[in-house]
Protein backbone atom coordinates (compact mmCIF):
# COMPACT_ATOMS: atom_id res chain seq x y z
CA UNK A 1 0.00 0.00 0.00
CA UNK A 2 1.35 3.29 -0.68
CA UNK A 3 2.10 5.49 1.75
CA UNK A 4 -0.30 8.61 0.69
CA UNK A 5 -3.29 5.57 0.86
CA UNK A 6 -2.08 4.31 4.91
CA UNK A 7 -1.43 8.19 5.84
CA UNK A 8 -4.95 9.36 5.03
CA UNK A 9 -6.05 7.55 7.77
CA UNK A 10 -4.39 9.21 9.96
CA UNK A 11 -5.27 12.60 8.50
CA UNK A 12 -8.62 12.15 8.65
CA UNK A 13 -7.90 11.70 12.46
CA UNK A 14 -6.57 15.20 12.88
CA UNK A 15 -8.67 18.16 12.33
CA UNK A 16 -6.58 20.62 13.71
CA UNK A 17 -4.70 23.78 11.22
CA UNK A 18 -0.94 23.33 10.20
CA UNK A 19 1.38 24.01 12.59
CA UNK A 20 4.42 22.46 10.38
CA UNK A 21 4.54 21.36 7.14
CA UNK A 22 4.32 17.84 8.31
CA UNK A 23 0.58 18.21 9.24
CA UNK A 24 -0.68 18.74 5.81
CA UNK A 25 1.18 15.46 5.20
CA UNK A 26 -1.15 14.61 1.98
CA UNK A 27 0.66 17.38 0.17
CA UNK A 28 4.48 16.31 1.60
CA UNK A 29 3.76 12.55 0.42
CA UNK A 30 2.47 13.60 -2.76
CA UNK A 31 5.72 15.95 -3.63
CA UNK A 32 8.24 13.43 -1.99
CA UNK A 33 6.86 10.27 -2.18
CA UNK A 34 8.48 9.14 -5.67
CA UNK A 35 11.89 10.55 -4.59
CA UNK A 36 11.83 8.46 -1.44
CA UNK A 37 10.61 5.40 -2.41
CA UNK A 38 13.28 5.35 -5.48
CA UNK A 39 16.30 6.07 -3.34
CA UNK A 40 14.79 3.57 -1.02
CA UNK A 41 14.09 0.91 -3.84
CA UNK A 42 17.72 1.71 -5.79
CA UNK A 43 19.36 1.41 -2.05
CA UNK A 44 17.82 -1.77 -0.91
CA UNK A 45 16.76 -3.31 -4.73
CA UNK A 46 13.98 -5.10 -3.42
CA UNK A 47 10.39 -3.12 -4.55
CA UNK A 48 8.49 -4.64 -1.53
CA UNK A 49 10.91 -3.44 1.44
CA UNK A 50 11.06 0.15 -0.50
CA UNK A 51 7.44 0.06 -0.57
CA UNK A 52 7.72 -0.65 3.40
CA UNK A 53 10.09 1.81 4.05
CA UNK A 54 8.90 4.71 2.28
CA UNK A 55 5.77 3.94 4.03
CA UNK A 56 7.14 4.18 8.05
CA UNK A 57 9.39 7.08 6.55
CA UNK A 58 6.42 9.28 6.43
CA UNK A 59 4.78 7.90 9.22
CA UNK A 60 7.84 8.79 11.26
CA UNK A 61 7.61 12.00 9.79
CA UNK A 62 4.34 12.70 10.80
CA UNK A 63 4.70 11.28 14.64
CA UNK A 64 7.60 12.78 15.20
CA UNK A 65 6.59 16.34 13.13
CA UNK A 66 7.19 18.69 16.06
CA UNK A 67 10.61 18.22 16.34
CA UNK A 68 11.13 19.49 12.91
CA UNK A 69 12.98 22.70 13.60
CA UNK A 70 13.11 24.10 9.59
CA UNK A 71 16.67 24.46 9.53
CA UNK A 72 16.66 22.13 7.00
CA UNK A 73 14.45 21.24 3.90
CA UNK A 74 11.51 19.09 4.11
CA UNK A 75 13.84 16.65 1.22
CA UNK A 76 16.54 16.66 3.62
CA UNK A 77 14.39 15.59 6.68
CA UNK A 78 12.43 13.03 4.95
CA UNK A 79 15.76 11.65 3.38
CA UNK A 80 17.63 11.62 7.21
CA UNK A 81 14.38 9.77 8.10
CA UNK A 82 14.79 7.23 5.28
CA UNK A 83 18.28 6.54 5.66
CA UNK A 84 17.97 5.86 9.45
CA UNK A 85 15.62 3.32 8.45
CA UNK A 86 17.44 1.88 5.69
CA UNK A 87 20.35 1.18 8.35
CA UNK A 88 18.31 -0.18 10.95
CA UNK A 89 16.82 -2.75 8.02
CA UNK A 90 19.78 -3.77 6.22
CA UNK A 91 21.55 -4.22 9.89
CA UNK A 92 19.39 -7.12 10.96
CA UNK A 93 20.37 -10.51 9.28
CA UNK A 94 16.71 -11.54 8.15
CA UNK A 95 17.11 -8.33 5.74
CA UNK A 96 20.07 -10.58 3.87
CA UNK A 97 18.17 -13.46 4.23
CA UNK A 98 15.19 -12.14 2.69
CA UNK A 99 17.01 -10.05 0.41
CA UNK A 100 18.32 -13.15 -1.06
CA UNK A 101 15.45 -15.19 -1.25
CA UNK A 102 12.76 -12.24 -2.21
CA UNK A 103 10.70 -12.19 -5.49
CA UNK A 104 10.61 -8.68 -5.21
CA UNK A 105 14.17 -8.17 -5.40
CA UNK A 106 15.12 -6.08 -8.59
CA UNK A 107 17.37 -7.70 -11.19
CA UNK A 108 19.78 -5.44 -13.59
CA UNK A 109 17.68 -6.75 -16.42
CA UNK A 110 14.45 -5.53 -14.73
CA UNK A 111 16.22 -1.89 -14.87
CA UNK A 112 18.32 -2.28 -18.13
CA UNK A 113 14.89 -2.31 -19.75
CA UNK A 114 14.59 1.39 -18.97
CA UNK A 115 17.41 2.60 -20.81
CA UNK A 116 16.45 5.14 -22.73
CA UNK A 117 15.95 4.40 -26.82
CA UNK A 118 16.65 7.49 -28.66
CA UNK A 119 16.30 5.73 -31.72
CA UNK A 120 19.78 3.94 -31.19
CA UNK A 121 21.12 1.31 -33.34
CA UNK A 122 21.71 -2.65 -31.38
CA UNK A 123 24.95 -2.30 -31.27
CA UNK A 124 24.52 1.01 -29.16
CA UNK A 125 21.86 -0.39 -26.86
CA UNK A 126 23.74 -3.42 -26.38
CA UNK A 127 27.09 -0.87 -24.67
CA UNK A 128 24.14 0.91 -23.19
CA UNK A 129 23.23 -1.85 -21.26
CA UNK A 130 26.61 -3.11 -20.43
CA UNK A 131 27.65 0.31 -19.00
CA UNK A 132 24.42 -0.03 -17.10
CA UNK A 133 25.28 -3.62 -15.72
CA UNK A 134 29.10 -2.44 -15.08
CA UNK A 135 27.95 0.49 -12.67
CA UNK A 136 24.99 -1.89 -11.30
CA UNK A 137 27.30 -4.52 -9.93
CA UNK A 138 30.03 -2.21 -8.80
CA UNK A 139 27.27 0.07 -6.64
CA UNK A 140 26.90 -3.56 -5.28
CA UNK A 141 30.24 -4.03 -3.99
CA UNK A 142 30.16 -0.75 -2.61
CA UNK A 143 30.29 -0.51 1.46
CA UNK A 144 26.72 0.82 2.84
CA UNK A 145 27.87 4.11 3.03
CA UNK A 146 29.70 4.77 -0.25
CA UNK A 147 26.59 3.42 -1.48
CA UNK A 148 24.13 5.70 0.42
CA UNK A 149 26.12 8.75 -1.01
CA UNK A 150 26.85 7.47 -4.41
CA UNK A 151 23.20 7.19 -4.68
CA UNK A 152 22.52 10.69 -3.37
CA UNK A 153 24.95 12.30 -5.59
CA UNK A 154 24.35 9.85 -9.00
CA UNK A 155 20.79 9.31 -8.87
CA UNK A 156 19.04 11.94 -5.98
CA UNK A 157 21.78 15.13 -7.76
CA UNK A 158 22.18 16.32 -4.31
CA UNK A 159 24.81 18.82 -3.88
CA UNK A 160 28.03 17.50 -1.55
CA UNK A 161 25.89 20.43 1.31
CA UNK A 162 23.20 18.65 0.61
CA UNK A 163 24.60 14.78 1.29
CA UNK A 164 26.63 16.20 4.28
CA UNK A 165 23.32 17.68 5.44
CA UNK A 166 21.35 14.68 4.97
CA UNK A 167 24.20 11.68 6.48
CA UNK A 168 25.21 14.17 9.19
CA UNK A 169 28.58 14.25 7.94
CA UNK A 170 31.38 16.33 7.17
CA UNK A 171 31.41 17.37 3.25
CA UNK A 172 35.21 16.67 3.35
CA UNK A 173 33.91 13.18 4.15
CA UNK A 174 31.29 13.11 2.16
CA UNK A 175 34.19 13.75 -1.08
CA UNK A 176 36.57 11.20 0.30
CA UNK A 177 33.36 8.42 0.15
CA UNK A 178 32.46 9.44 -3.21
CA UNK A 179 36.14 9.42 -4.49
CA UNK A 180 36.49 6.01 -3.37
CA UNK A 181 33.07 4.92 -4.77
CA UNK A 182 34.07 6.37 -8.08
CA UNK A 183 37.66 4.50 -7.83
CA UNK A 184 36.00 1.50 -7.81
CA UNK A 185 33.42 2.07 -10.41
CA UNK A 186 35.87 3.53 -12.25
CA UNK A 187 37.98 0.63 -11.95
CA UNK A 188 35.41 -2.09 -13.07
CA UNK A 189 33.86 0.17 -15.79
CA UNK A 190 37.75 0.29 -17.45
CA UNK A 191 38.34 -2.96 -17.15
CA UNK A 192 34.96 -4.52 -18.23
CA UNK A 193 34.94 -1.91 -21.28
CA UNK A 194 38.33 -3.10 -22.39
CA UNK A 195 37.24 -6.69 -22.55
CA UNK A 196 34.31 -6.02 -23.88
CA UNK A 197 35.21 -3.07 -26.99
CA UNK B 1 51.42 18.40 -15.13
CA UNK B 2 50.71 14.22 -15.29
CA UNK B 3 50.52 12.99 -18.38
CA UNK B 4 46.80 11.83 -17.80
CA UNK B 5 44.06 13.74 -15.10
CA UNK B 6 44.61 12.49 -11.40
CA UNK B 7 41.33 10.17 -10.07
CA UNK B 8 40.75 13.16 -8.16
CA UNK B 9 40.34 15.61 -10.99
CA UNK B 10 38.60 13.26 -13.09
CA UNK B 11 36.31 12.66 -9.80
CA UNK B 12 35.39 16.49 -9.50
CA UNK B 13 34.73 16.80 -13.63
CA UNK B 14 32.64 13.71 -12.72
CA UNK B 15 31.02 15.68 -9.96
CA UNK B 16 31.00 18.93 -11.70
CA UNK B 17 33.23 20.50 -9.24
CA UNK B 18 35.69 21.12 -11.79
CA UNK B 19 37.87 24.65 -11.73
CA UNK B 20 35.51 27.31 -11.52
CA UNK B 21 35.50 28.00 -15.85
CA UNK B 22 37.23 31.32 -15.83
CA UNK B 23 40.50 29.79 -13.64
CA UNK B 24 43.70 28.66 -15.36
CA UNK B 25 43.25 24.95 -13.98
CA UNK B 26 39.98 25.01 -15.69
CA UNK B 27 41.63 25.97 -18.86
CA UNK B 28 44.73 23.44 -18.27
CA UNK B 29 42.04 20.91 -17.99
CA UNK B 30 40.48 21.27 -20.86
CA UNK B 31 43.59 21.71 -23.02
CA UNK B 32 44.44 18.13 -21.83
CA UNK B 33 40.84 16.49 -22.37
CA UNK B 34 41.04 18.06 -25.93
CA UNK B 35 44.87 16.17 -26.01
CA UNK B 36 44.59 13.20 -24.76
CA UNK B 37 41.65 11.24 -26.52
CA UNK B 38 42.39 8.36 -23.81
CA UNK B 39 40.99 10.92 -20.48
CA UNK B 40 38.13 12.42 -22.52
CA UNK B 41 37.03 8.83 -23.68
CA UNK B 42 37.26 7.56 -20.36
CA UNK B 43 36.03 10.76 -19.05
CA UNK B 44 32.83 10.31 -21.56
CA UNK B 45 32.32 6.86 -20.53
CA UNK B 46 32.00 7.47 -17.26
CA UNK B 47 29.50 10.47 -17.47
CA UNK B 48 27.31 7.95 -20.03
CA UNK B 49 27.19 5.19 -17.51
CA UNK B 50 26.59 6.90 -14.34
CA UNK B 51 23.40 9.27 -16.70
CA UNK B 52 22.45 6.09 -18.12
CA UNK B 53 22.41 4.49 -14.17
CA UNK B 54 20.42 7.35 -13.57
CA UNK B 55 17.78 7.57 -16.12
CA UNK B 56 17.20 3.79 -15.57
CA UNK B 57 16.64 3.86 -11.81
CA UNK B 58 14.57 7.18 -12.15
CA UNK B 59 12.23 5.38 -14.70
CA UNK B 60 12.53 2.03 -13.17
CA UNK B 61 11.63 3.14 -9.75
CA UNK B 62 8.40 5.13 -11.14
CA UNK B 63 7.19 2.22 -12.78
CA UNK B 64 7.60 0.21 -9.86
CA UNK B 65 5.67 3.10 -8.29
CA UNK B 66 2.99 2.65 -10.58
CA UNK B 67 2.54 -1.01 -10.52
CA UNK B 68 1.96 -0.60 -7.14
CA UNK B 69 -0.44 2.04 -7.39
CA UNK B 70 -2.28 0.22 -9.68
CA UNK B 71 -2.12 -3.31 -7.70
CA UNK B 72 -3.60 -2.13 -4.72
CA UNK B 73 -7.51 -1.68 -6.39
CA UNK B 74 -6.80 -5.21 -8.08
CA UNK B 75 -5.49 -6.73 -5.07
CA UNK B 76 -8.19 -4.95 -2.72
CA UNK B 77 -11.02 -6.39 -5.53
CA UNK B 78 -9.66 -9.93 -5.22
CA UNK B 79 -9.87 -9.79 -1.33
CA UNK B 80 -12.76 -8.01 -0.78
CA UNK B 81 -15.01 -9.56 -3.79
CA UNK B 82 -14.95 -12.94 -1.50
CA UNK B 83 -15.61 -11.37 1.88
CA UNK B 84 -18.66 -10.03 -0.56
CA UNK B 85 -19.84 -13.04 -1.25
CA UNK B 86 -19.23 -14.46 2.15
CA UNK B 87 -21.43 -11.59 4.01
CA UNK B 88 -24.17 -12.54 1.52
CA UNK B 89 -24.05 -15.91 2.17
CA UNK B 90 -24.27 -15.12 5.59
CA UNK B 91 -27.40 -12.72 4.84
CA UNK B 92 -28.99 -15.02 3.16
CA UNK B 93 -28.53 -17.75 5.43
CA UNK B 94 -29.79 -15.41 8.33
CA UNK B 95 -32.80 -14.13 6.52
CA UNK B 96 -33.94 -17.83 5.73
CA UNK B 97 -33.09 -19.60 9.20
CA UNK B 98 -36.53 -17.30 11.17
CA UNK B 99 -38.13 -18.49 8.11
CA UNK B 100 -37.19 -21.78 8.94
CA UNK B 101 -37.85 -21.91 11.95
CA UNK B 102 -41.40 -20.11 11.96
CA UNK B 103 -42.23 -23.27 9.28
CA UNK B 104 -41.20 -25.41 11.70
CA UNK B 105 -42.70 -24.07 14.50
CA UNK B 106 -46.64 -24.48 13.75
CA UNK B 107 -46.34 -28.25 12.97
CA UNK B 108 -45.44 -28.88 17.14
CA UNK B 109 -48.99 -27.21 17.80
CA UNK B 110 -50.88 -28.69 15.11
CA UNK B 111 -50.81 -31.96 16.42
CA UNK B 112 -51.37 -30.53 19.87
CA UNK B 113 -54.62 -29.21 18.60
CA UNK B 114 -55.35 -32.11 16.95
CA UNK B 115 -54.97 -34.20 20.24
CA UNK B 116 -57.15 -31.36 21.87
CA UNK B 117 -59.40 -30.70 19.35
CA UNK B 118 -62.02 -32.85 21.17
CA UNK B 119 -62.00 -30.69 24.04
CA UNK B 120 -63.44 -27.76 21.75
CA UNK B 121 -65.85 -29.59 19.37
CA UNK B 122 -66.90 -27.48 16.25
CA UNK B 123 -70.23 -27.97 15.64
CA UNK B 124 -70.19 -29.68 12.24
CA UNK B 125 -67.44 -31.96 13.69
CA UNK B 126 -70.14 -32.79 16.61
CA UNK B 127 -72.56 -33.62 13.95
CA UNK B 128 -69.93 -35.42 11.70
CA UNK B 129 -68.96 -37.22 15.01
CA UNK B 130 -72.39 -38.53 15.72
CA UNK B 131 -72.87 -39.11 11.91
CA UNK B 132 -69.99 -41.89 12.22
CA UNK B 133 -71.19 -43.26 15.64
CA UNK B 134 -74.61 -44.05 14.82
CA UNK B 135 -73.41 -46.02 11.11
CA UNK B 136 -71.17 -47.95 13.23
CA UNK B 137 -73.66 -48.99 15.98
CA UNK B 138 -76.19 -49.99 13.42
CA UNK B 139 -76.53 -53.52 13.39
CA UNK B 140 -76.75 -53.82 9.46
CA UNK B 141 -73.86 -51.32 7.66
CA UNK B 142 -75.82 -49.46 5.01
CA UNK B 143 -73.92 -50.76 2.17
CA UNK B 144 -74.90 -54.66 3.48
CA UNK B 145 -78.57 -53.83 3.93
CA UNK B 146 -81.07 -55.05 1.49
CA UNK B 147 -82.05 -53.30 -1.01
CA UNK B 148 -85.99 -51.99 -1.23
CA UNK B 149 -87.74 -54.34 -3.73
CA UNK B 150 -88.30 -51.70 -6.62
CA UNK B 151 -91.88 -53.44 -7.30
CA UNK B 152 -93.05 -52.72 -4.53
CA UNK B 153 -94.72 -49.27 -5.33
CA UNK B 154 -96.12 -50.85 -8.49
CA UNK B 155 -98.23 -53.57 -7.07
CA UNK B 156 -99.81 -51.04 -4.96
CA UNK B 157 -100.52 -48.65 -8.33
CA UNK B 158 -102.06 -50.39 -11.37
CA UNK B 159 -99.92 -50.33 -14.43
CA UNK B 160 -100.75 -47.81 -17.49
CA UNK B 161 -101.40 -50.96 -19.87
CA UNK B 162 -104.13 -52.57 -18.01
CA UNK B 163 -105.57 -48.72 -17.46
CA UNK B 164 -104.98 -49.06 -21.28
CA UNK B 165 -106.96 -52.08 -21.39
Amino acid sequence: MPAHAAISDVLTATDQAPVTPFDDLASVVSLYEQRIFRFLLVSTRDSDIAQTLTQETFLRAWTSRTSFREDCSISTWLMRIALNLLRDHTRTQRFRFWKRASAAAVDVSDVSEHIPNRDSSLEDRFIAREQLAIIWDAVAQLSQRQRTIFLLRFVEELDLSEIASTTGLPISTVKSHLYRALAIIRARHTSTLKDTL
Amino acid sequence: MTPHLTHEQLCDMVLARSPHPLSSDFAALQNHLAACPSCATELANLRTSLALFREASVSYSHQRQLIQFSNIPARSKTIVQPIYWAAAAILCIAAALPLTLHRQAPSAPASSTSVTQPANPLPSDEALLEEINQEISAPIPSPMRPLADPTAGSAATPSTSSQRN
